[in-house]
């Protein structure tokens, strides 16, 4: 007898109680429905998919209530049908189940497009995220579970492996522009370290890497989390491609502005990169390799050439929705110029300062015909919020003079090293600590290096590949 | 008198050379060329081109048809032979006899004026060579005559090629080497270059070879060369070892005690009137075809030495004081000059502007090595 007559649902419903995939997969009815699935409403139907989702356990027949949930979404089209819709997603990120996802991978790529297209970016992201970090959660428990003899553990691996959730989810963020859900996201999800890109992501997996590690530094660099932004869009280029995509260009063009912003110096693309794809991107990407060279000097030298470019790529800048970060660039740009400065200068007046780095040029000193006294303000205001310890303003009768202190006291035979105090012993203190923090990092890679061979060896997917064949004996 | 040191097609450049820049020599360096181009070539085109010269400045000058027509006659004849003399010797295989006619063809069409046809004449050759000497013989032969228009690259590729082909030259010919390849170096800027090659001079090879003899250059040019080339790549130390105590090099300096002047004056620290010494040789070099394209460089970069040397001995420096004893017009030109060579790490120091002194420090070898393994662990 089917208790789901009359329902819309009713096939469904029924083969997903009699044939549950957790007890002979092989068999199950289930896949093969939801492989030629058709939405059977024509409009969202309140009471049907209430109906539905009410009468099938998200724990028991996860793969089922996902596919009514994802109905919900794509029927949905005013807000009360969005809060019943969220209610569904909400309910399955509680409860449903990692494993049986396992068995239908393609489901998770149909709820992340289902979400992704529902039209609001915040809500769309705060349900993929709620989705994300169940995955997560289920499958660092998983490793934790299978792997509970402590040789086979692989230390710091997480487990976890990249979903087109954990995509759609960083995609969704960066169109939200909500400062909670970024932080949320960045925190819960992108923080996560991956294991590999595993089995859950379909068709072109070497794209949905660098998507989501694209859209991963942008939310980063959206929080202020330069390195961490850094990082992100520097694994864009880490997989190995017979082509360059527009990925990996537009992921350049950002790098490239973040990473002078941060460091004042040329980015370099990863030396595994191929040199021929480097060059064809750098072609594409010609105004900006412009730019950096241009905010890149050796030595002293002057704003003005650094502002007139980015002046001259206002339009291109907007057109790559670059904007932001050439303004952020414009900001922290001084700060290196000024640093520069300290390679040569041991102390000077802040006018001439001033003239040297040209900061009259620059936006923050925006003269627009006031006197130049207010460049001087300017600039010793933002010398104070740069907060540098190798900076140092001191207010005396000469007028306002800048010191460069040197980076670290161990330098004592630099100028200006005695005023950082200390002493020799300080000095020696200092050097020790510097010299034990490399050997710790050194000692750290070394470590993480022989993790990676083992997993390596260990994973299956890597070992498929492997070309160590047994030879058969011809005798 | 100057000129007078010189013969044939180097002598008639300078003299152009000196006439175009000098206005108050003008007509009589132009009188010189014609005079040489007239007694040791047959170029008509150029002789014509210099009387106009020499007619724009000083009026009109009778034209001397009569060495017109004769060169005209020779020219002619001269070619005429020579092709005869070079198709008998192809058609009797006489290798020996085809080279000396191509040498022979390429010779005069470099004193016709196609200096690139007589190269190419002379490429040619080879093929004619038996020996490695003969083609050793042609590649100086090249040199020699890119040595007469200044192609100071195509110098040096004739003599790697010199080189290359017999690595253990006769004395003579390495001391010839020698001499062109140290005004090569000087015309192309490598000065680093034309140092090495000054500190294994030998004097009396070179006088044996006769090379000042046939007028192509001077002992003089050599002791500018080497003297200006060591002010602007030479340390203190380094340029008394090289240049100054160098007993061979001296010999040539003692043509032109201005040079040994100067760099006595460089090396008992006289900044200032070793800078006035500099200007006056630097003074007559712009009217020098190899050393006028060089003077700004040289001024520019032994300045920068004298600055270096300046700064050594001391651990901070007053700037004032240093400009006022350097001849700079200004503490700020000095203080961006100094900027620059700190930048180039030419100077361990740090400009205190407040207080308008240079402080010199000498960084902890620790730190550089920390800062290394820093450098080398960065991405």
């Amino acid at each position: 007898m089917n208790l789901f007559r009359g329902s819309a649902y009713s096939n469904l419903l029924s083969v997903a109680e009699r044939a549950p995939l957790s007890i002979a997969k092989t068999h199950s009815l289930l896949v093969p429905l939801l492989q030629g699935w058709r939405v059977p409403l024509q409009e969202f139907n309140a009471d049907e998919l209430n109906r539905a989702l009410g009468r099938v356990d998200p724990a028991r027949c996860t793969l089922a209530y996902a596919q009514i949930a994802i109905d919900c979404v794509v029927l949905c089209r005013t807000s009360e049908h969005a809060e019943l819709a969220a209610q569904a997603v909400r309910r399955l990120a509680g409860e449903g189940q990692l494993q049986q996802f396992l068995e239908y991978p393609a489901m998770l790529q149909r709820l992340a497009d289902a979400l992704g297209r529902i039209g609001e970016p915040g809500l769309a992201c705060s349900l993929l995220a709620d989705v994300a970090e169940s995955l997560i959660a289920q499958m660092a428990a998983d490793r934790i579970s299978t792997e509970q003899d402590a040789e086979q553990r692989l230390g710091r691996n997480s487990g976890v492996r990249l979903t087109p959730v954990h995509i759609e989810c960083a995609r969704q963020c960066v169109l939200a522009r909500s400062l909670a859900l970024h932080q949320r996201v960045a925190s819960q999800v992108l923080s996560v370290a991956l294991d590999g890109l595993g089995s859950l992501v379909g068709g072109q997996r070497g794209r949905a890497f660098m998507e989501y590690n694209y859209y991963a530094g942008m939310v980063f660099a959206a929080l202020g989390e330069a390195d961490a932004a850094l990082r992100a869009w520097r694994r864009v280029f880490a997989l190995p491609a017979r082509h360059v995509s527009a990925i990996s260009i537009a992921a350049y063009k950002r790098r490239a502005l973040l990473h002078v912003a941060r460091h004042g110096t040329k980015p370099k693309l990863p030396p595994f990169f191929a040199s021929a794809h480097a060059r064809t991107i750098e072609g594409h990407a010609a105004a900006y390799v412009a730019l950096v060279d241009v905010c890149c000097p050796a030595g002293v030298a002057s704003l003005a050439p650094a502002v007139a470019k980015v002046t001259e790529m206002r339009n291109v800048l907007q057109n790559d929705e670059n904007a932001g970060l050439a303004r952020h660039l414009l900001h922290e740009l001084p700060a290196h110029y000024i640093r520069r400065c300290g390679s040569v200068y041991a102390s000077l007046h802040v006018e001439r300062l001033a003239e040297l780095i040209g900061f009259s040029t620059h936006p923050l000193a925006a003269t627009r015909g006031r006197e130049a006294v207010d460049v001087v303000g300017a600039l010793v205001r933002y010398i104070r919020d740069m907060n540098d310890p190798g900076v140092a303003l001191d207010e005396s009768a000469m007028g306002v003079v800048v010191r460069f202190m040197p980076v670290r006291a161990t330098v004592s035979s630099l100028p200006n090293s005695a005023l950082l105090g200390g002493g020799g012993a300080g000095a020696e203190r200092q050097w020790m600590e510097a010299v034990q923090m490399k050997v710790a990092e050194a000692t750290a890679l070394r470590g993480r290096l022989e993790e990676l061979d083992r997993h390596l060896a260990l994973t299956k997917e890597y070992a498929v590949g492997s070309r160590d064949k047994t030879l058969s004996n011809s005798a | 008198k100057y000129l007078n040191e010189y013969q044939g097609r180097v002598k008639i450049r300078r003299a152009l050379y000196l006439g175009e820049r000098c206005p108050e020599l003008s007509v009589e360096s132009y009188q010189i060329a014609l005079s040489e181009i007239k007694s040791s070539t047959t170029d008509i085109n150029l002789h014509d081109r210099v009387l106009k010269n020499l007619e724009q400045l000083s009026g009109p000058v009778a034209s001397d048809a009569e060495w017109v027509s004769l060169a005209r006659k020779a020219n002619n004849s001269a070619f005429d032979v020579l092709m005869a003399e070079l198709n008998r010797a192809k058609q009797q295989h006489i290798k020996k006899d085809a080279l000396r006619a191509q040498e022979g063809l390429a010779h005069h069409k470099a004193k016709l004026g196609n200096v690139n046809e007589a190269l190419r004449t002379l490429q040619d050759a080879r093929d004619y060579c038996s020996s490695v000497d003969d083609q050793v013989s042609l590649a100086l032969q090249s040199a020699w005559i890119s040595q007469s228009m200044g192609k100071w690259l195509q110098v040096n590729s004739y003599v790697q090629r010199v080189v290359s082909s017999l690595p253990a030259q006769p004395v003579k010919m390495a001391a010839e080497i020698k001499v062109l390849q140290i005004q090569a170096d000087f015309g192309e800027g490598r000065w680093s270059a034309v140092v090495n090659n000054v500190k294994e001079l030998s004097y009396d090879d070179i006088m044996s070879t006769g090379i000042f003899e046939r007028g192509s250059l001077t002992p003089q040019d050599i002791a500018v060369y080497g003297t200006l080339a060591g002010l602007a790549v030479l340390q203190r130390d380094s340029l008394k070892q090289l240049i100054i105590d160098n007993a061979e090099f001296g010999k040539f300096l003692d043509y032109i005690p201005e040079c040994s002047r100067l760099l006595r004056l460089l090396y008992n620290s006289a900044y200032s009137d070793a800078l006035s010494g500099l200007d006056a040789i630097l003074s007559l070099g712009v009217l020098d075809p190899v050393i006028a394209p060089h003077t700004a460089t040289l001024r520019s970069q032994f300045v920068e030495n004298v600055v270096v040397l300046y700064t050594q001995p001391f651990v901070s420096t007053s700037l004032s004081a240093m400009a006022k004893a350097l001849s700079f017009g200004s503490t700020s030109q000095l203080e961006a000059m100094l900027a620059r060579l700190i930048e180039k790490n030419l100077i361990s120091g740090r400009i205190d502007a407040v207080s308008g002194y240079l402080l010199k420090y000498t960084l902890d070898p620790r730190d550089q090595t920390l800062e290394t393994i820093e450098r080398m662990y960065s991405s």
